[in-house]
């Protein structure tokens, strides 16, 4: 239900709801005056609360209304001097690797985008693929994780202890998602790498405070849920440029089909036709590749945006202080972890 | 400011400008940002240069004119899912709104705005899907939000299918409207969520 | 001798600001009177104590005697100092005060009639012995008397009339044929001017000299001058720069006016501070003019050179102590410039401005007397004159180079000054030359007044406006660190429209990723970088390396941009347009700040284009306010007796048809 209306003469229209919504309509057809003219409708309908002489004006009653809402933030952090990171931004462009296979190290990412390139760690020595810790960035605190690695076992659980302490602290998380899924194989399995990794996306799902994600390189497979995909809904989530998203790698997922299809014709007691293998397998590769891209992801708004990796730290601290607009709280209650 | 705690210790950057891997992602990482400027370029065309002098020359401010205006000065915005709709048949980038969080009287605000010139600001689906995205995050934080909305008139009866929960309480708006009878509050259309966007 | 304890001053402003020094120096009480004008005027405060004596009209404040008067006797003052202007030199006051039992600091009363007119005072001059312009002042006023007696004087001769001035009734004549048609014109203009038709005869000098000379006598009988100070820089006959020594002068010759003014001033025996004036032809001859029975606003020129403090010298002369130093002892040190500093528009035929000064600031390596403060606003009720700076070095180049520098680092933002004008005069090659005659301003005028502004130095203070303000605005902003204007998708660059009289400019402003922002002013774009947006400062560098800073003042849309090369004044138009504060069109505005005397017109009446609206009274004339086309009056706006600002609106025409 809109909250406020404001119709610019001759011109405008009706509409629209939300939470404490301002409203300003412009620009129709002039032969809608009869249906919802904005000045029948300011003065005869009370459909809308503002008549506007043209569009300026309607903006500045937008404005005004804004104004006179007197609308205060639902939390605060402790205000503290904001320190620059001590390295440039634009490296990021240099250690952002283009080639998604080819790690890189997130503390770099960390350094460039967090006041004063400071950083506390949470359990360095443990985990070591996924680094947890606390930093700022412009003044607001942050629990960070990043990806540098696969996920284990250790790591996951490392990452739901780091979640619940930071809900236990009100403090919001930031994502720096670099990841390719999790640890297969049999000696992970019977470390119980599904029952962790359950424990760290149950974590992110019950999780209250906000969360931000940022897509820095290659987000597949469950991964993708563990370090707060789009489905777990983080407040925002920016991918960069260089950033693949798919279930799996298009050359892994080519790569998985050749094997069971060389398995299966192996099976059956024939010959893999090589040509069509390998045909298959590159259309594979390419349209994973086409519909991995960033491009693809977000015009079907899997994320909120690519954005340039050199403006992370700005686009973070802008999402912060929206999320901050609603009160920040986080939840005690956890569903059940298997443990 | 009463920060007893120790500051947090500084990390130590070992990147190296000078490598070719450095030089290799730079280069590659830079040809990918020329390509987003471009298709940012695009979003903000609007519906080509042929729509946009027929917008002006009516009179009218483009949505994004219309954004900056409202904006305080100097301050930030973040567009958000500015290419939308990119490359994806029978849209435009941007999916015919602009969007995102900019600051208007001190106060930090979702701000949406009709594309009119692509198609009058009719809206489609995935502009619909983007607009649901935008009350979203207006209401998990809490923000207000603010609608600068152009329509297309004509395009009423397939509005109405695209408003979805609301839709049939929207057909009967301009209904009513049309034989004279002014809307009653209930006509409000219910905001449209966005699904989660499953890509697996 | 009689101690002084307490003095009123019966003045305003800068004087009263500077004699109130001099009392503190010697332990004397101040008492300061004021208008309702001046009620918050900085010399109120500065004084031991104030009382009101009225509103704000000079003839009901400063200029009412009984009411001066009776503040002394409320006060206990044993003094009263009449600074300048106002009642220092009339007599009536000088006897009442002495009636009263009050110490006026200054000659006798008797002496303050007799030098007071013109007639008398040359007479007495040149009975004395002194030069006088040669000239005709007798009673016969028929036209073959003045023609012969013009003839006598020998051409070019000056018609003035006797009862007044400010040119009315002024004629020069160069030779015999225009004599009489010269003759009955002045005489119809002064008789209308002034109801009386008296001619005095002048000899007319060509490129004359105002040279005058300080004299100091005590009440035993002493009488000293010391030195002169040459004023020749006048505009209407006000002067506009003072200097001592005179750069023309010879010893023989400064010894011989020397002379002649304390000859003039024994004869009459005068006593306390004086100056008495005289004309300097191109051929170093001296004329006696008139004698000023009071201290003089260029003051502090003599008091550079010599040392003394002349209003110390005042006080003492009244407490009936003797000079203490003779003239052959006087000091001489250096050279001395004074300007003074107007608000008033010299662009526009330096018509007064008023406004609030929205900031003030003269270097510290010169002297300045002013009564102006930050936050003072600066009214249409007194005379225009925010302060005077004076330099003192050890010779004249130097006093003349470090006073216009010190005028170009000066602030002062808010009503339109001088300033620039008086910049202009300093550096101008002929006064540094020390060629100097009274009609210096109109034979330079083309150098001083309508200089063009160098649009180069316009346009970096564009910028400098534009960008002033975004240091608060940042620091009030949601996230003050984020780089400024942060947009990841950025569609129009940030603009203001700024404008200056009926010039207007955009200027365009988009943040670089570097720090940087690119600027376009109009369509002239440029990158800059390293800005430094500090409180009162915008500094920024352009591309070629150069640095520029500009102090920046805001008051509501009003930017004031200073900068040693120029200093600006823009208005920044606001990006919406409050509802009911539009600009009326088709609305008559107030030309100049003034009083309405006259309305001539009513709502509802139709009036023809040229048709006179109403009269408005300002800085002693009227104005008519005119209909710009031929419509009707739709709405009158105030009333007689109001007091109006410059363009302050008036009467509405309604434009039909439009």
């Amino acid at each position: 239900m809109s909250d406020y209306v404001v119709m610019v003469k001759e011109q405008a229209q009706v509409y629209l709801a939300g939470p404490p919504l301002v409203k300003m309509a412009t620009g129709e057809e002039t032969n809608h005056e009869d249906l919802g003219g904005a000045e029948m409708h300011s003065k005869v309908s009370g459909v809308s609360d503002y008549l506007a002489e043209d569009e300026m004006d309607a903006i500045r009653l937008g404005r005004e209304i804004v104004a006179h809402l007197n609308w205060k933030k639902g939390a605060a952090p402790v205000p503290r001097p904001v320190e620059p990171p001590l390295y440039d931004a634009e490296e990021l462009l240099g250690i952002a690797s283009a080639d998604i296979k080819v790690p890189f190290d997130s503390r770099e990412v960390i350094a460039r985008i967090v006041d004063g390139s400071r950083f506390s760690e949470f359990k360095p020595l443990y985990g070591k693929t996924l680094i947890c810790g606390s930093a700022y960035i412009h003044g607001f605190p942050v629990g960070i994780l990043a990806n540098n690695g696969i996920l284990f076992s250790d790591s996951s659980n490392k990452g739901a202890q780091f979640i619940q302490l930071c809900n236990q602290t009100n403090t919001p998380l930031l994502f720096l998602q670099n990841i390719t899924g999790f640890m297969v194989g049999q000696k992970y399995e019977q470390e119980g790498i599904i029952k962790n990794g359950a424990k760290m996306i149950n974590a992110v799902s019950n999780s209250t405070v906000p969360a931000i994600t940022i897509m820095t390189g290659a987000s597949y497979g469950a991964g993708n849920y563990a370090m707060s995909g789009r489905a777990y809904a983080p407040r925002f989530l920016f991918t960069w440029p260089n950033h693949r998203i798919a279930v799996m790698g298009g050359k892994q997922l080519g790569g998985v089909l050749e094997i069971i299809q060389r398995q299966a014709a192996a099976k059956k007691g024939v010959e893999v036709d090589e040509q069509r293998l390998a045909v298959g397998k590159a259309m594979i590769e390419a349209q994973i590749e086409k519909e991995s891209n960033p491009f693809f992801a977000t015009a079907r708004l899997w994320d909120d945006g690519i954005i340039d990796p050199r403006d992370t730290r700005s686009v973070v601290a802008i999402s912060l202080s929206a999320a901050y607009t609603a009160k920040v709280r986080g939840t005690t209650s956890w569903g059940v972890f298997r443990h | 400011m009463n920060d007893a705690a120790q500051p947090y210790p500084v990390l130590r950057s070992r990147v190296d400008a000078r490598t070719d891997d450095y030089r290799a992602n730079y280069e590659q990482n830079s040809a990918v940002l020329a390509k987003l400027d471009e298709a940012l370029a695009q979003a903000r065309a609007g519906g080509g240069e042929k729509y946009v002098s027929r917008h002006k020359a009516r009179g009218r401010l483009l949505p994004r004119e219309r954004i900056a205006m409202i904006c305080d000065r100097d301050s930030h915005f973040l567009e958000l899912c500015a290419l939308a709709g990119y490359d994806v048949k029978g849209h435009k980038p941007g999916a015919s709104l602009v969007g995102g969080i900019a600051v208007v009287s001190g106060v930090e605000c979702v701000i949406t705005a009709s594309e009119a010139t692509v198609k009058g600001g009719a809206i489609n689906e995935m502009g619909m899907r983007k607009s649901g995205r935008m009350a979203e995050i207006a209401e998990q934080n809490r923000m207000p939000s603010i609608s600068m909305i152009e329509s297309a008139g004509a395009d009423l009866p397939n509005q109405s299918k695209i408003f979805v929960p609301g839709g049939r309480g929207f057909r009967d708006l301009t209904r009513k409207s049309r034989a004279r009878i002014p809307p009653s509050a209930s006509y409000s259309a219910a905001r449209p969520r966005a699904a989660p966007t499953s890509r697996a | 001798m009689k101690t002084i304890n307490k003095i009123l001053i019966a003045n305003r402003g800068e004087i009263a600001l500077r004699i109130m020094r001099t009392c503190k120096d010697m332990g004397i009480s101040s008492v300061a009177v004021y208008s309702d004008a001046d009620a918050t005027a900085p010399f109120v405060d500065a004084a031991d104590e104030a009382v009101r004596i009225g509103p704000a009209p000079s003839s009901d404040s400063y200029l009412a005697m009984d009411k001066i008067i009776a503040a002394a006797t409320l006060t206990g003052a044993d003094a009263i100092h009449p600074g300048y202007g106002f009642l220092a030199e009339n007599a009536a006051f000088a006897t009442a005060c002495a009636d009263a039992g009050v110490k006026f600091i200054g000659p006798a009363p008797e002496v303050i009639r007799v030098l007071g007119s013109k007639r008398e005072s040359k007479r007495i001059a040149a009975d004395a012995g002194v030069p006088v312009i040669p000239g005709y002042q007798g009673e016969a006023q028929d036209v073959e008397t003045l023609a012969a007696e013009a003839e006598t004087i020998g051409f070019p001769v000056l018609l003035k009339a006797s009862a007044g001035g400010g040119g009315k009734g002024m004629r020069v004549v160069n030779a015999a044929e225009e004599l009489v048609a010269a003759i009955e014109g002045a005489k119809r203009e002064s008789k209308s001017a002034f109801g009386d038709d008296t001619l005095l005869i002048e000899k007319y000098i060509q490129r004359p000299r105002h040279v005058e000379i300080q004299i100091l006598g005590d009440e035993h009988g002493e009488l000293i001058h010391l030195f002169e100070r040459e004023c020749s820089i006048q505009r209407r006959h006000q002067k506009v720069v003072e200097e001592t020594p005179s750069p023309v002068l010879d010893e023989a010759t400064r010894e011989a006016m020397g002379n002649a003014a304390v000859t003039v001033g024994k004869t009459v025996g005068y006593v306390n501070a004086g100056t008495v004036e005289f004309i300097l032809t191109p051929e170093e001859e001296f004329y006696f003019l008139e004698v000023n029975t009071r201290l003089q606003v260029e003051h502090p020129v003599t008091e550079c050179i010599t040392g003394l403090d002349l209003v110390r010298e005042q006080i003492r002369v009244a407490q009936g102590e003797p000079l203490d130093i003779a003239q052959t002892d006087v000091p001489r040190v250096g050279a001395a410039v004074e300007v003074r500093l107007y608000a008033e528009d010299a662009d526009n035929d330096f018509l007064p401005t008023t406004g609030s000064v929205v900031d003030w600031w003269v270097p510290p390596h010169v002297r300045a007397d002013s009564g102006i403060v930050a936050g003072f606003d600066v009214g249409i009720h007194y005379d225009p004159m925010l302060a005077k700076i004076i330099s003192h070095a050890p010779t004249r180049g130097e006093a003349v180079r470090k006073l216009a520098n010190a005028l170009r680092d000066m602030v002062v933002a808010g009503p339109i000054t001088n300033r620039e004008f008086l910049i202009r005069v300093l550096e101008h090659p002929k006064f540094l030359a020390g060629e100097l005659d009274t009609h210096f301003v109109d034979h330079h005028t083309a150098d001083l007044i309508g200089v063009e502004k160098d649009e180069q130095l316009r346009d970096r203070a564009l910028i400098a406006a534009t960008l002033a303000g975004v240091a608060e605005r940042r620091a009030a902003a949601v996230l003050p660190r984020l780089p400024l204007g942060f947009h990841n998708n950025r569609f129009v660059d940030d603009w203001v429209e700024l404008a200056q009289g009926d010039d207007h400019w955009t200027v365009r402003y988009r943040p670089l990723r570097d720090g940087g922002l690119q600027v376009s002013v109009d369509d002239r774009t440029m990158t800059i970088r390293h800005l430094d947006l500090a409180a009162d400062y915008v500094t920024y560098e352009t591309e070629d390396g150069r640095r520029w800073r500009f102090h920046v003042a805001q008051h509501g849309a009003m930017r004031f941009v200073h900068h040693r090369h120029g200093a600006f004044r823009f208005a920044e138009k606001p990006r919406f347009v409050e509802p009911g504060a539009a600009a009326v069109e088709g609305g008559c505005v107030a030309p100049m700040p003034g009083k309405v005397i006259k309305v001539l017109v009513s709502a509802g009446e139709t009036v023809d284009a040229g048709a006179s609206l109403m009269i408005l009274e300002a800085m002693k004339m009227e104005h008519q306010v005119t209909a710009p086309t031929a419509d009707q009056v739709e709405q009158v706006l105030v009333e007689v007796g109001d007091q109006v600002e410059a363009d302050e609106l008036l009467v509405v025409i309604d434009q039909a048809g439009q």
